[in-house]
């Protein structure tokens, strides 16, 4: 079981390595430099921001400042909004995100498992066929073309929900409903058919012929093998979870990182960039391990190949 | 069925021919692999419909964009903002006005054809109206919190309105006066473009790597693998944007952005048929005969696994060209003012309220071709699944 | 002789109903079985012999149905029960042991789990301590070693003749009054055979519960059963003692079958005896006897009318025209022994 874990450990601190490494050569790479972009500086005012900002050093003596400062949990100065550093104004970002996260996960598990596990068990059923139609929308259309769609009718015809911003929590609905649906029908899709893959296994069969109540059945019996490959997919969800709320902070103007994000992108705030391309690894990185983790805990079978 | 002692019939004793015992052998047309496949698809009417779905929307990119008169970048600023459905009013004369949502008057002809706008003659602004003089008549346009009315001199609606189709500009302009249709069209050519290029690429490179790593076997198999584990740990849009904030915007800059992050799932796809083929018989017998193992991969390998990858690959269309529009939409895809179905929802979102049909438009663009080829993607797995053969 | 019958089955039909068609898998059995019998149920893959008794438990999956017939189990109606009623007839009156050991044991709960999830079942007050002990007198009962160990273990940690075991201490968990072994034994070697053939059979003779053993192979029937009841085509062809199925054979097919057992007498090198054709199809089954198109001695009459039974004592039944009193005598020279 230790190996396991070790194993993924070193995994995930060379995936780090190599995320970090690339970002910061490719955005030192960028020609014209950090300071052209907007407007022509005199080069006199250009050699002192440089200075100021030790662009002059080697670059590979940047490489390692650079290191040096992610361990300590500094990303540096922005480049453009001068004074403020990016730690600043990532703690600034960070509980809209996180309250929108923590929206769409609640979402995800309440409404994305039921969804399936009732499909599966009404199979062909109306139930079942209205859910995965649904499903299929959410699925198949991008969470971003959703949300237009969302916005439009309940914001702009109904006028039930703000359009921007989250003054009042009513304002947090629409960007979680529109990150958490993807995830949402996706899980439910793969619940259900891992749920009627259980059904169909010869122990379901077993516990029906011990006379055991309906519900135990399905909820020991069927459920508990049917959620491991659920968890497995967690990952994934995760990871759209995470671009996700690039496009969707955005959208509804949620002052978080994710808008954040791509705002340093669209001004060419370098170091604002590298930091949340970091952050996001990071963040992506530590849910999956985590997620292995939880996973070999509830399968009891991954234990056999320990032994 | 037993109980039929009763039934007074005649009991031929006469032994049984070997023939007449063999009377009800299982008959049934044996049908080739692919036959059978195709025969599936075709009775998958969703999977049909897609198909034809997917054709005119390729023949709309493709020829469209030629066909609508106007180019994807010209602007005409006097006509911004107009919706695909105007409403215009008629007056006593029989001059025909269009009130522009942006509060402007505009004159049109009989058919819904705009011509030019109408300045206003002087304004009113503490009973909140425009005042207008054509045709020796004055107009009052009244603004209030229920809506803009155009009023005659006697304060009264106009005699005739009537809803039509905007003439000159079918599907409406931008918010710099471009024709939504055409950039509507010329955007499905750049995003359908990229996808097919980016699916291509994907195939290629993840066929082979996928290929040449589960037929090697050993370690080459368990390093290449490692190095795709490695890189699928990052989601490949996190790559993506950090290329292209490299690159720059760009139709060229964006796809090989995409190709060269694309290609891991399909490898692992791949790398996992030929480890399950490479161990069957056929693989065994052509190797004792001096195949080369070039010549193994691609004769014998992949045409025993290529149903999967078919299915890969037509669902990664609808994924690559997600990707873009989303690319785009944050600003790092394609470069203005080409146009993309994400450029367009991008700069659309601004006007949901007053102009929501500039990102509808896109959207629903989208929406439909991703349901086709999503659609077409599953009919082909279902086709496709040795197990469902009957 | 008891004069109450333990289960009574009639006139079962049971179908799939799948796309091709009705699949019809049992067509019509009528038997019944008293307490502490132990009867074998002979028969190929394809037989109904399986479905037969999955039906008698009302356990058949989509698509199958029971479409016709009648069963009793101590006199009650089985097929018109409440679901409640029937939990309780599966929980503690019948329980059944079944063919794959590997699949039939939930990999991801521990053994001792399974076993102690029916004790509660039937009896919700019984505390856990109870119930693992329970468990644990039931795997010494199967002559699992170690047993206390091994209520901790999981399904996948142990063989299939274990795990066999295990399928059995929960099927006898409560006390049952039947236990139907679906194949118990396919699964296995043959030495691992013969030991659970001994469980069975002092299981039996401790508890006095019946057994329906079914198996494709004569050998085990030989050595186990009291009675015999051979399906063929989802019918059954004959049915008696096992002396009387094994000495005074009244079908063909039942002489096909023991035709069939390798004899180790008679190694020199002739072909291993099996019985030309292949199963008949049950979408479309013949109208006359099932065993018609493989059977030497098919008749005329046999292709266009299914023979009834004929009582030859008072078990023992056969379904052949060639046992029918107007069949000509002289053509019985060709008779059937």
């Amino acid at each position: 079981m230790l190996k396991y874990i070790a194993k993924r450990f070193v995994m995930m601190l060379i995936t780090l390595f190599i995320i970090i490494t690339a970002t910061f050569f490719l955005m030192r790479a960028i020609p014209g430099g950090p300071f052209s972009f907007d407007r022509v500086l005199p080069p006199r005012v250009e050699e002192a921001l440089k200075t100021k900002y030790n662009l002059n050093k080697p670059v590979i003596e940047q490489y390692f400042d650079y290191l040096s400062g992610i361990i300590r949990f500094d990303f540096g100065p922005s480049y453009v909004y001068f004074g403020q550093t990016v730690n600043e104004m990532m703690a600034d970002g960070w509980p809209a995100s996180a309250k929108l996260a923590v929206a769409a996960t609640i979402l995800i598990i309440l409404l994305g498992v039921p969804m399936g596990v009732i499909s599966a068990l009404n199979r062909n059923k109306p139930p079942d066929r209205i859910t995965m139609m649904i499903s299929t929308i959410g699925v198949v259309v991008p969470s971003f073309v959703l949300a237009t769609f969302l916005l439009y009718f309940f914001s702009v015809k109904l006028e039930v929900l703000p359009t921007f911003g989250v003054d009042t929590w009513q304002g947090y609905i629409l960007p979680a409903v529109c990150l958490a649906v993807g995830p949402v029908c996706g899980i439910a899709r793969l619940s259900r058919s891992s749920m009627l893959d259980t059904l169909n296994q010869d122990y379901m069969r077993t516990a029906e012929s011990k006379g055991l109540s309906r519900s135990r059945i399905i909820i020991v019996h069927g459920l508990r093998n049917s959620l491991i490959p659920v968890v497995t997919s967690l990952g994934m969800t995760f990871a759209a979870l995470l671009t996700g709320t690039f496009v969707i902070e955005k959208i509804f103007a949620v002052p978080g990182l994710g808008r954040y994000f791509v705002q340093s992108i669209t001004n060419r705030d370098y170091t604002a960039v590298m930091a949340l391309t970091i952050l996001t690894s990071v963040i992506m990185v530590v849910a999956v391990f985590l997620i292995d983790i939880i996973y070999m805990l509830i399968d009891p079978r991954i234990k056999l190949y320990d032994k | 069925m037993n109980e039929n002692h009763n039934e007074q019939f005649v009991k031929d004793w006469a032994p049984l021919q070997k023939e007449e015992k063999n009377a009800e052998t299982t008959s049934g047309v044996t049908v080739s692999y692919w036959q059978d496949v195709l025969r599936r698809l075709r009775q998958n009417k969703l999977a049909i419909g897609s198909i034809f779905v997917i054709a005119l929307i390729l023949l709309a990119s493709t020829i469209g964009p030629m066909l609508t008169g106007k180019a994807y970048e010209t602007q005409q600023l006097s006509l911004r903002n107009m919706p695909p459905r105007i409403e215009i009013q008629t007056a006593k004369d029989g001059t025909n006005f269009f009130v522009h949502p942006d509060l402007r008057v505009f004159l049109a002809e009989d058919n819904g054809y705009v011509t030019e706008e109408l300045d206003p003659v002087s304004a009113n602004l503490a009973d909140k109206q425009f005042i207008y003089e054509y045709n020796d008549t004055t107009y009052y346009l009244v603004f209030s919190a229920d809506g803009t009315k155009l009023l005659d001199e006697n304060l009264e609606p106009l005699p005739q309105s009537e809803t039509v189709w905007n003439k000159n500009y079918l599907l409406g302009t931008d918010s710099i006066g471009r024709d939504m249709l055409t950039r509507l069209l010329y955007g499905g050519r750049i995003s359908l473009l990229v996808a097919f290029i980016v699916t291509i690429c994907t195939l290629v490179i993840g066929v082979l790597y996928g290929g040449i790593s589960g037929y090697s076997g050993n370690n080459t198999d368990i390093f290449m693998m490692r190095v795709v584990e490695i890189l699928m740990a990052i989601p490949s849009v996190i790559y993506i944007i950090l290329l292209m904030v490299y690159f720059g915007q760009g139709v060229f800059n964006i796809l090989i952005a995409m190709a060269i992050t694309s290609w891991l799932a399909m490898a692992q796809l791949v790398r996992g048929q030929v480890l399950s083929l490479k161990e069957q018989e056929f693989i065994l017998a052509a190797k004792c005969t001096g195949v080369s193992p070039i010549k193994i991969i691609l004769r014998h390998l992949l045409p025993n696994s290529i149903g999967p990858i078919i299915v890969s690959a037509t669902l990664s269309i609808p994924a690559a060209i997600a990707t873009e529009a989303f690319m785009s939409y944050i600003g790092l895809g394609v470069k203005p003012p080409m146009p993309s179905w994400g450029i367009l929802s991008n700069e659309g979102i601004g006007a949901i309220r007053s102009s929501p049909y500039q990102v509808l438009l896109p959207s629903i663009a989208i929406s439909l071709t991703m349901f086709a080829f999503n659609f077409l993607g599953d009919g082909l797995r279902d086709a496709l699944d040795p197990r469902l053969r009957k | 002789m008891c004069a109450k019958k333990l289960l009574e089955v009639n006139n079962l039909r049971t179908s799939f109903f799948t796309f091709s068609g009705e699949v019809q898998a049992v067509r019509n059995i009528s038997f019944s079985l008293t307490h502490g019998e132990i009867v074998g149920i002979v028969g190929e893959s394809g037989s109904g012999k399986s479905v037969a008794f999955l039906s008698v438990i009302r356990l058949l999956q989509d698509p199958g149905k029971i479409v016709g017939g009648e069963i009793l189990f101590e006199g009650e109606d089985v097929l018109g029960m409440s679901n409640v009623k029937l939990r309780r007839l599966r929980n503690n009156q019948i329980g059944m042991v079944f063919q794959e050991p590997m699949t039939s044991l939930n990999p991801t709960i521990r053994v001792g789990t399974q076993i102690t999830e029916r004790i509660r079942a039937f009896n919700m007050g019984i505390g856990k301590r109870q119930a693992r002990d329970q468990a644990e007198k039931l795997l010494e009962m199967v002559k699992l070693p170690g047993a206390k160990s091994h209520l901790e273990s999981y399904p996948w940690e142990m063989s299939g003749g274990m795990r066999q075991r295990v399928m059995f201490a929960i099927a006898i968990a409560c006390n049952p009054k039947l236990l139907i072994a679906d194949e118990p034994t396919t699964a296995l070697d043959v030495t691992i055979q013969n030991q659970i053939l001994k469980l069975l059979r002092n299981f039996r003779s401790e508890t006095n519960t019946s057994i329906i053993l079914i198996t494709h192979d004569l050998g085990v029937v030989a050595e186990t059963c009291e009675q015999v009841i051979v399906m063929y085509g989802g019918m059954i062809m004959e049915e008696g003692l096992v002396d009387e199925i094994f000495y005074e054979t009244a079908h063909q097919y039942t002489i096909g079958l023991k035709q069939s057992i390798p004899d180790i007498n008679n190694m020199g090198g002739d072909r291993l005896f099996s019985i030309a054709g292949s199963p008949p199809s049950l979408i479309d089954p013949p109208k006359g006897c099932p065993f018609c198109a493989r059977c030497d001695k098919a008749m005329k009459v046999c292709l266009e009318h299914c023979p009834p039974y004929f009582q030859l004592s008072s078990t023992h039944r056969s379904m052949c025209w060639l046992l029918d009193p107007d069949f000509p005598s002289h053509l019985a020279k060709e008779g059937i022994k």
